[in-house]
C-alpha cells in the first residue's frame, strides 16, 4: 500500500514545474541539471560576490545564526542571513535543504493543500498542554489574539502563515492579511503553521502569569 | 551493535524519525541529534531519516508530514523514560500505543535512547578515552544526571547503568551514581568516591548550561560565575586532569554526543514494539 500517490520529492518537482521559485525569505533559481538557492534579497547578486555551498546540510548551518551571531531557533523568523549562495545537483537534494531551511514546509503544504492536515485552534493547542504550561489552557478568545499579535507579527517575527482558528468556528479575523492568507503569489509556497510553535505557547505561559499576577490572583 | 537481521528489509523501505527536546536558548542542544541523524542518513538503512523537537522545529506534530513511508520507526532521543516519553510525546504524535495505525500508515514507537543496555558500551568507552593510561582499579566512575524529586525514573537509567558495568568486569575502583539536585548530590564527589582518579560522565542528550557550566560548578572545577564558561563551551572539557581535593578529575563531555549513539538508536530500532492485531484505522 502506498499512502501517497506522489513522494515529497515529486511533489516538489511539480511546484518547480508550475513556476514556483519563493518560500519565505529564499528563492530557488535553475542551475544547469539543479538548483540554486539565495535569499531572495540576493537573487540579482553577482554570484562571485556570495559564498558557496553545495550540501543540503550548509542549509542547516547558514539557518543556524541570524546576522548579528544570535541563535535562531525559530527558522520562521525574518532574519535569514544574506551573502550565500547553495547549488544542488538534484530536486531530492533540494527537498532537504529547505527541510533545513524551513522545517517541514513543503510537507505541511502538501498534506494542506491535499486535505490530510487540520490545524489545531489555537485554544485546543493551549489546553491539552501540560506540566509547566497547562496554565496556557487559562487565557481566553481575547487573550489569544493579543498574544498572537504580541509574538507573531509577518513583518517582525515570523514568516509563517497561520492556518488554525482561535477556536472551532471562530477564524483569527483579527490579524493582517499577509499572516493568515494561504495562497499567495503563485510563484511562492506559503510557509504553514499548522499548529502554534513552543516559542508561541511559553510566552502565552508568561502572559497568562503576568495577568493573573496584576489581578492579585 | 544491533542485530541486521532483525527487520532490516523493513526498514530500508521505513522511514527514522528521532525525536529531541531542542532548546530556544542552546544552539548545541540539537545538534548531537542531527549528527546521529546524518550518520544514519550515510548508513543508508533507512529510506528516509528526520527529526523533531519539542522547542525546536520542525515540530512534533508535522513531522509525519515530512515523510514518504508507511512505516516509521520513532526513536526518541531521551535520557530516561519519564514525562516526556510517556505524556508528551504519544500525545504530540497522536499515537495510540506502542504500534500505531492511522491514515495508512504504521508507526512504531521505540523506547528511549538512554535505557537501552548498550549505552553501557558508550560509557566504557568514554571512561577508557578521557582517562588514557589510568588503569581502570585506579578510578572511581561517577555517572552524574539531573535528578528530580518530581520523577523517580528520572535516576532509574543511571541507576541500571552503574549496576551493569559494575558487572561488566571492566574492573573499575568503583561505579557510583550522582545527581544535580537529589541525593546522592555530584557535588559531594570527594565523599561519593574512594580511588585516586575520579572520571565524571554527565549522562544527557546534549551538551548545555548543566554540563558547560552547573556540574563544573558543583564539581569545584571553576568559580560560579554565571556564563563564563557556556562563553568557552567545550573548554571545560580540555583541561583534564583536574587536580581537585586531592584527587585527579577527569570531566567528560554529555554522553549523548558521542559518536556510538548512533547505534544505540539502531539498538532501539532492533527492539521495536511488534506489530499488534488492532485493524488499521
Amino acid at each position: 500500500m502506498t499512502l501517497h500517490p506522489k513522494s515529497l520529492t515529486e511533489e516538489l518537482a511539480d511546484w518547480l514545474a508550475q513556476g514556483g521559485r519563493r518560500i519565505g525569505e529564499i528563492v530557488i533559481l535553475p542551475c544547469g541539471e539543479g538548483w540554486e538557492v539565495r535569499h531572495v534579497d540576493d537573487a540579482e547578486s553577482p554570484a562571485s560576490s556570495l559564498t558557496a555551498h553545495k550540501t543540503p546540510e550548509a542549509a542547516r548551518e547558514i539557518s543556524k545564526y541570524d546576522a548579528a551571531g544570535q541563535y535562531r531557533p525559530l527558522k520562521g523568523a525574518p532574519n535569514l542571513v544574506h551573502g550565500w549562495r547553495l547549488t544542488l545537483d538534484t530536486t531530492a537534494a533540494l527537498r532537504d535543504a529547505l527541510d533545513f531551511f524551513y522545517p517541514a514546509a513543503l510537507g505541511n503544504w502538501v498534506a494542506f493543500t491535499q486535505g490530510r492536515a487540520t490545524p489545531s485552534p489555537i485554544r485546543e493547542t493551549f489546553a491539552r498542554q501540560t506540566g509547566m504550561y497547562r496554565i496556557t489552557g487559562l487565557l481566553d478568545e481575547d487573550d489569544c489574539r493579543a498574544v498572537v499579535a504580541d509574538n507573531c507579527a509577518y513583518a517582525t517575527n515570523c514568516r509563517r502563515r497561520i492556518a488554525w482558528p482561535v477556536a472551532a468556528g471562530v477564524p483569527f479575523d483579527t490579524l493582517p492579511p499577509e499572516k493568515t492568507n494561504l495562497e499567495p503569489a503563485p510563484d511562492e509556497m506559503p510557509v504553514l503553521c499548522l499548529h502554534a510553535c513552543s516559542l508561541l505557547v511559553a510566552s502565552a505561559r508568561t502572559y497568562i502569569k503576568k495577568k493573573r499576577a496584576a489581578a492579585g490572583q | 551493535m544491533a542485530d541486521s537481521s532483525v527487520s532490516s528489509s523493513t526498514w530500508r523501505d521505513a522511514a527514522l524519525v528521532i525525536l529531541g527536546h531542542g532548546s530556544t536558548q542552546n544552539p548545541d542542544s540539537s545538534t548531537p541529534t542531527w549528527q546521529h541523524a546524518d550518520e544514519l542518513r550515510r548508513r543508508g538503512l533507512f529510506r528516509e531519516v528526520q527529526c523533531a523537537f519539542w522547542k525546536e522545529e520542525p515540530g512534533f506534530r508535522e513531522v509525519m508530514h515530512m515523510i514518504d513511508s508507511d512505516h516509521v520507526f520513532v526513536v526518541p532521543n531521551f535520557i530516561s523514560e519519564g514525562y516526556f516519553t510517556r505524556d508528551v510525546l504519544p500525545r504530540e504524535l497522536e499515537l495510540q500505543g506502542p504500534v500505531t495505525h492511522a491514515g495508512g500508515r504504521t508507526i512504531r514507537y521505540c523506547d528511549p535512547v538512554g535505557i537501552h543496555p548498550s549505552m553501557t558500551r558508550l560509557l566504557l568507552k568514554r571512561a577508557a578515552e578521557i582517562a588514557p593510561g589510568v588503569p581502570p582499579s585506579e578510578i572511581s566512575l561517577v555517572i552524574v544526571g539531573h535528578g528530580t524529586s518530581l520523577n523517580e525514573n528520572s535516576t532509574a537509567a543511571i541507576k541500571s547503568q552503574v549496576e551493569l558495568i559494575r558487572a561488566s568486569g571492566a574492573g573499575f575502583g568503583e561505579v557510583v551514581d550522582a545527581y544535580m539536585e537529589e541525593e546522592p548530590l555530584i557535588a559531594r564527589w570527594d565523599e561519593l568516591t574512594t580511588a585516586p582518579n575520579v572520571v565524571v560522565v554527565p549522562f544527557f542528550i546534549a551538551d548545555g548550561l548543566h554540563s558547560y557550566e552547573d556540574i563544573p560548578v558543583l564539581l569545584g572545577l571553576t568559580e560560579n560565575s554565571p556564563g563564563a564558561i557556556s562563553a568557552n563551551q567545550g573548554e571545560v572539557f580540555r583541561r583534564n586532569p583536574y587536580a581537585l581535593r586531592g584527587r585527579q578529575l577527569f570531566y567528560s563531555a554529555a554522553i549523548g554526543t558521542d559518536e556510538l549513539m548512533a547505534d544505540v538508536i539502531m539498538d532501539q530500532v532492533a527492539a521495536a514494539p511488534q506489530e499488534s492485531t488492532s485493524p488499521a484505522a
